[in-house]
């Protein structure tokens, strides 16, 4: 009998065919595991690299804690200086009394008041354009320009002169763009002659004892604007009992209501009727609302 | 782009601020206005009549455009500030520098 191939009877080709597929399906079983094996070598280098990247971002959150401490530790630091330069309040001769809160913890206000020699006494709150450490520093340095005497040829009693100096010392494109407004103010005693000058800066308010409020400014650009401005002299009258309050934007510049500011006029006629500069803050904090004032506060209270 | 409202008026460019001038919107007043100057115009009025309000921030953008325009040859000036923006331009001595105008023609005429 004549061998026959498997292949030829019908069970044969059956089971070739089976076995071909069989064949198929461990190639592509063979495949898948290969897949999965590369997926699960891309899922553990990716969970090894998501756990380093966790890691990194762990210590570089570490970091910027610790210089976000330094920072703020610093800024502290800064403001202590700012306010240690501040003059203590005055018993008499006049008395003084003053409040200054950044609106930030860093604000460009500052103020001063010195004796310049035994029968005149200068008194003068700035503003410098802005906030943060940089108006600090060039408000900080202003005021020190100020109390030490240190312009050049100027006769720190006549306020104009003191302004125009200062506009000479401190012009904005070298001092990283920024200006100051500032009010600067002498009265002497003997005379109860006041001589003031303003730059850029709100009025500033005396209450006279009779009752009645002037408000004092001269015209003018804001310090280091532009150069070669001569700022004037003006000249008053303050009595015994009369007060004299100097002031920033900040103190007034509050919106009240959606569109609405808080008008100089309001604070005017507030600080005539109202000898604390606690209540004035008070009452500014009233009108803006929730939340810190927008600009620093600043006021400065002389009582004659 | 430039969001500012402005227009070329007997060859001033005439910028109109809407409502405020503050911190808030500040810089692009100034980077739009700077935009402007940079397109030629050298002569810029700001035309107030929508504004209600300039805080120091919106005084510090005049002055440096006021400056650009005056570097470039030209100058600047302020015409039809209602009553509240006319106080704060008198007390930063900028309706002295810069001159405060009752009509766009004032202006125009005081810019030359």
């Amino acid at each position: 009998m004549k061998a026959s191939p498997a292949s030829s009877t019908p069970k044969a080709k059956k089971i070739s065919k089976n076995l071909a597929r069989v064949a198929a399906l461990e190639a592509e079983l063979s495949d898948l595991r290969a897949e999965f094996d590369d997926l699960e070598l891309l899922y553990q280098v990716t969970t090894e690299h998501g756990e380093a990247v966790e890691n990194q971002l762990a210590a570089a959150n570490i970091e910027l804690l610790q210089t976000q401490m330094r920072l703020s530790e610093e800024l502290t630091e800064a403001t202590n200086y700012i306010f240690s330069i501040l003059p203590p309040p005055r018993d008499g001769g006049p008395r003084t009394r003053w409040i200054l809160e950044p609106s930030t913890e860093l604000g460009g206000d500052s103020f001063g008041y010195h004796e310049i020699d035994a029968d005149h006494i200068a008194f003068y709150l700035l503003d410098v354009c802005g906030h943060g450490v940089g108006a600090a520093l060039l408000s900080v340095t202003a005021i020190n320009v100020l109390r030490s005497a240190a312009l050049p040829m100027t006769d720190f009693r006549d306020p104009g002169a003191v302004l125009s100096a200062l506009n000479e010392a401190f012009p904005m494109e070298k001092q990283n763009n920024m200006y100051f407004t500032i009010w600067y103010g002498v009265h002497q005693r003997s005379s109860r002659q006041l001589r003031y000058a303003s730059a850029g800066h709100p009025p500033s308010i005396l209450c006279k004892r009779d009752g009645e409020v002037q408000t004092l400014s001269t015209p003018g650009l804001a310090i280091g604007m532009m150069p070669d401005i001569v700022y004037r002299t003006k000249f008053g009258e303050i009595m015994e009992g009369d007060r004299l309050h100097l002031v920033s934007d900040g103190t007034y510049e509050v919106e009240t209501a959606p569109g609405e500011m808080m008008a100089f006029a309001d604070l005017v006629e507030k600080l005539r009727v109202t000898k604390e500069p606690e209540l004035v803050l008070e009452w500014v904090r009233g009108l803006n609302g929730p939340g810190a004032l927008p600009d620093d506060f600043s006021l400065l209270t002389l009582e004659f | 782009m430039i969001n500012l409202n402005h227009e070329i008026s007997v060859g001033c460019l005439v910028l109109k601020p809407s409502r405020r001038i503050d911190s808030a919107n500040a810089k692009a007043f100034e980077d739009d206005a700077h935009a402007l100057l940079d397109q030629g115009p050298v002569k810029v009025i700001i035309d107030s009549t929508d504004l209600d309000y300039i805080s120091s921030a919106g005084l510090r953008v005049i002055l440096t455009t006021a400056k650009k325009a005056k570097a470039a040859g030209g100058g600047l000036t302020i015409a039809c500030a209602t009553v509240n923006v006319k106080e704060v331009l008198v007390v930063s001595g900028f309706d002295g520098i810069f001159g405060m105008h009752d009509s766009i023609a004032a202006a125009v005429a005081a810019l030359g």
